[in-house]
């Protein structure tokens, strides 16, 4: 009975309202709400926005290939540069988290329209100057963006550059200010400087025991022996398969008809040795990447030892005698094969490493026989090395005071001549040097953009520290402001100041936003 | 159920009248929530239709303005402000408009422009950087005065050094070295290593002039 009565009350035009209004939520806020959000992993929080792991990832690897694109392929990070690789990417992230979240909060977007055109007009995804959504599509699969995951990002991006671009594009220097600033970068000075070498002083210096031991306390930690790692590999050559292929005379000669064409005056003995690389070559690439991948999987599937793999291919385990950090010789100069003995794998697991490949067509696998630990070195060992140290900055400070006092007795009338003389030593005239001027020390040359501009022809003097250690005396004479640009408004030129100042003011609003927003970092997930 | 109600024809009387009783409410109350849907989002359709035009219409005020023709850029940002008074795209167009008349010599209209980020609710954090590009203007105007009012010690951290070094300029311009040194120093000590304008305070402050054996106070 019931049943039946709720059937016919089912037909009602009540039944039907209170359906749509179970059913019409679902069809707002789509189902995906329900099993989205919450729980899966994040690597950071910004305001309650999570970086998720994947994205995370995702951003490391672009980040790497980057690098890559710029350092050379065969970069290889070490474990310092891989942390510091991921605090940066993860920083740009919650960077731009926050400036999305606080633009977007703001009102800030970018159409589906406006959207679709900019994708359209990327030149990437165009061929014969028209969009092609082939072309694109394959882009997005190979980056291994999820359907929408493009847009999404490419949009976030777009709105960071609006926001990025009128701040940068929206400061401004009046017209004063940019004088000013031009008269000062193209200012030239007038002067003379000599060098008082600290060599002089050299055998005046006398270093007590007393300094040495306390120098040594104090400076323990440059006094460590350098790590060092006796490895033994075992390589693959290109070069070595090549010249074992044995070819023989009838088909160098075949090869030699075939191409007769592009010798043409010269004869089968003339190119003969070039002929049997050429074909020794082509041989060897196939056995060269076989052996390469016999030689990775045999090193993985022994880790602690080599000579399966050497037996296996009829190779010699070979070693190089113990290296520092900065390299050796032979194999052990290659940067990638250091890079490689002072890894984690194999320098501290003691494990074979991964292959790695070199110049010239060689790929290595190698391993540790022997590692030396940095060792704190005994002040004996190091006496020499720390006497030398304490003499030489005291003769560079005994320099310094000597340029010191001279420019004093300059300033008190001595004669810059007389001074030379009595010296021994020689002024070098500078005329109208720039700010940035070469075969000038920097510290020099920055020491003369600081002095007073001289007053009614009166000389200024000052003293600079140069960096091999020796003191300059200066002699300014003339100041010559630089002439401000001529009034071309709106000039390209007329924006590298302003940009300047833009780019500072970007920072600073990006800096402010980041402070006010909550970041939680999961170390632990990185 | 079954000790409470004697039949099923109990049980729907039951449900009968308690429809009777409730129902006008609930059907009140639901087409109230549907209006309330419909409504938000039609609400938010329209906002986010805004949101796209003043978008557009932003990218060709920044077009133009990057591209150099500064008259079609102020025509078409005050359009955009126009449309879009309380858009935060209205704010950032007003510091691009300040830009592009200080630029064709209107300090006061450059001015006006600052001011509408330095009292609109555009986006707080954007009220320092209009502050710092107003005491630019005052300090061109040779309102001195003002110019270092407009820029106080006090300001958010991160605009502090660019604070610092348009004090230096103010306090240089009236003839105080040891104050615009000082000024200058404090700035350099806000700034990184690679900040941008770094080296354009260093030469400021180098040109006051630092003479052999005096301390950076002396002049």
């Amino acid at each position: 009975m019931l049943l039946e009565d709720i059937r016919s009350w089912a037909h009602s035009w009540l039944m039907t309202i209170l359906l749509v209004m179970i059913i019409v939520p679902f069809a707002f806020w789509g189902i995906n709400q329900y099993f989205h959000g919450g729980g899966s992993m994040v690597v950071a929080e910004v305001d309650d926005t999570p970086i998720g792991v994947r994205e995370f990832q995702q951003a490391l690897q672009q980040q790497r290939y980057r690098l890559q694109a710029v350092m050379g392929s065969g970069l290889e990070l070490d474990e310092a540069a891989e942390d510091r690789l991921k605090r940066e990417t993860l920083n740009r992230m919650i960077e731009e988290s926050v400036l999305v979240d606080r633009a977007t909060d703001k009102g800030m977007t970018v159409g589906d329209e406006q959207l679709a055109t900019l994708i359209h007009a990327q030149q990437a995804f165009q061929s014969n100057g028209q969009f092609s959504r082939d072309r694109y599509e394959a882009w997005l699969h190979r980056q291994g963006y999820a359907p929408g995951g493009f847009e999404q990002s490419f949009r976030r991006s777009l709105v960071i550059r609006q926001l990025q671009l009128g701040v940068v594009e929206s400061a401004f220097l009046t017209g004063a200010e940019r004088e000013r600033l031009e008269r000062l970068q193209g200012q030239r000075r007038t002067f003379a400087y000599l060098t008082i070498p600290a060599a002089r002083y050299r055998a005046q210096v006398q270093v007590s025991d007393e300094q040495v031991q306390s120098f040594f306390r104090e400076h323990q930690a440059d006094f460590l022996s350098p790590e060092q790692v006796d490895a033994e590999y075992v390589e693959v050559s290109r070069e070595a398969l090549a010249a074992s292929v044995e070819v023989s005379e009838e088909e160098l000669r075949q090869r030699y008809d075939s191409q007769r064409a592009t010798f043409g005056e010269r004869s089968f003995e003339d190119v003969r040795a070039t002929l049997l690389r050429e074909v020794q070559l082509e041989r060897s690439e196939a056995p060269y990447f076989e052996q390469g991948e016999r030689l990775a999987n045999l090193a993985f599937e022994h880790p602690d030892s080599l000579e399966p793999a050497a037996k296996a291919l009829g190779l010699e385990v070979r070693s190089t005698g113990f290296f520092p950090r900065k390299g050796g010789e032979g194999i052990a100069a290659e940067p990638r094969f250091v890079s490689a003995a002072f890894g984690e794998e194999v320098f501290q697991q003691g494990h074979n490493s991964e292959p790695v490949e070199l110049s010239g067509g060689r790929v290595v696998v190698l391993r540790a026989r022997d590692v030396r630990p940095a060792v704190q070195r005994s002040l004996d060992e190091v006496r020499a090395e720390v006497v030398e140290r304490l003499s030489s900055r005291a003769a560079t400070e005994q320099a310094e005071a000597a340029a010191r006092a001279v420019v004093q007795e300059l300033q008190g009338g001595l004669d810059r001549a007389e001074l030379a003389r009595r010296e021994g030593l020689e002024w070098v005239e500078v005329v109208e040097g720039k700010r940035r001027a070469s075969g000038i020390d920097p510290a020099i040359t920055a020491r003369v953009f600081q002095l007073p501009k001289p007053v009614a022809e009166q000389r200024v003097f000052g003293a600079a520290s140069v960096a091999n250690g020796d003191a300059a005396v200066i002699a300014l004479q003339s100041v010559l402001d630089g002439e401000p640009a001529a009034k071309t408004a709106g000039a390209p030129a007329d924006r590298i100041l302003d940009q300047a100042y833009g780019q500072a003011m970007y920072d600073s609003l990006v800096e402010t936003l980041r402070a006010g927003a909550s970041v939680e970092v999961y170390n632990d997930r990185l | 159920m079954v000790d409470i109600y004697d039949s099923d024809r109990e049980q729907v009387e039951a449900l009968r009248k308690w429809w009777k009783e409730n129902g006008k409410s609930i059907v009140l109350g639901a087409g109230l929530g549907l209006a309330a849907v419909f409504g938000w989002r039609a609400w938010q359709d329209y906002e986010h239709r805004q949101a796209a035009t003043a978008s557009l219409r932003y990218e060709n005020v920044l077009a133009e303005a990057t591209a150099g023709d500064r008259q079609s850029a102020v025509l078409l940002g005050e359009q955009l402000l126009e449309h879009h008074p309380r858009s935060l795209y209205a704010g950032l167009t007003s510091l691009l408009l300040a830009r592009l008349t200080a630029g064709q010599g209107d300090l006061d209209a450059a001015a006006r422009h600052l001011d509408r980020v330095i009292d609109g609710a555009f986006m707080g954090e954007l009220v320092p950087a209009a502050r710092l590009q107003k005491a630019r203007v005052l300090l061109a105007q040779g309102k001195l005065d003002e110019a270092l009012a407009a820029a106080p010690a006090d300001a958010p951290a991160a605009f502090r050094a660019a604070f610092a070094e348009l004090r230096g300029d103010v306090l240089a311009t009236r003839g105080d070295t040891a104050g615009a040194r000082r000024a200058y120093l404090e700035a350099l000590q806000g700034l990184g290593e690679g900040a941008p304008t770094r080296p354009l305070v260093r030469m400021k402050l180098d040109d006051l002039g630092q003479p052999e054996a005096g301390g950076e106070g002396r002049s």
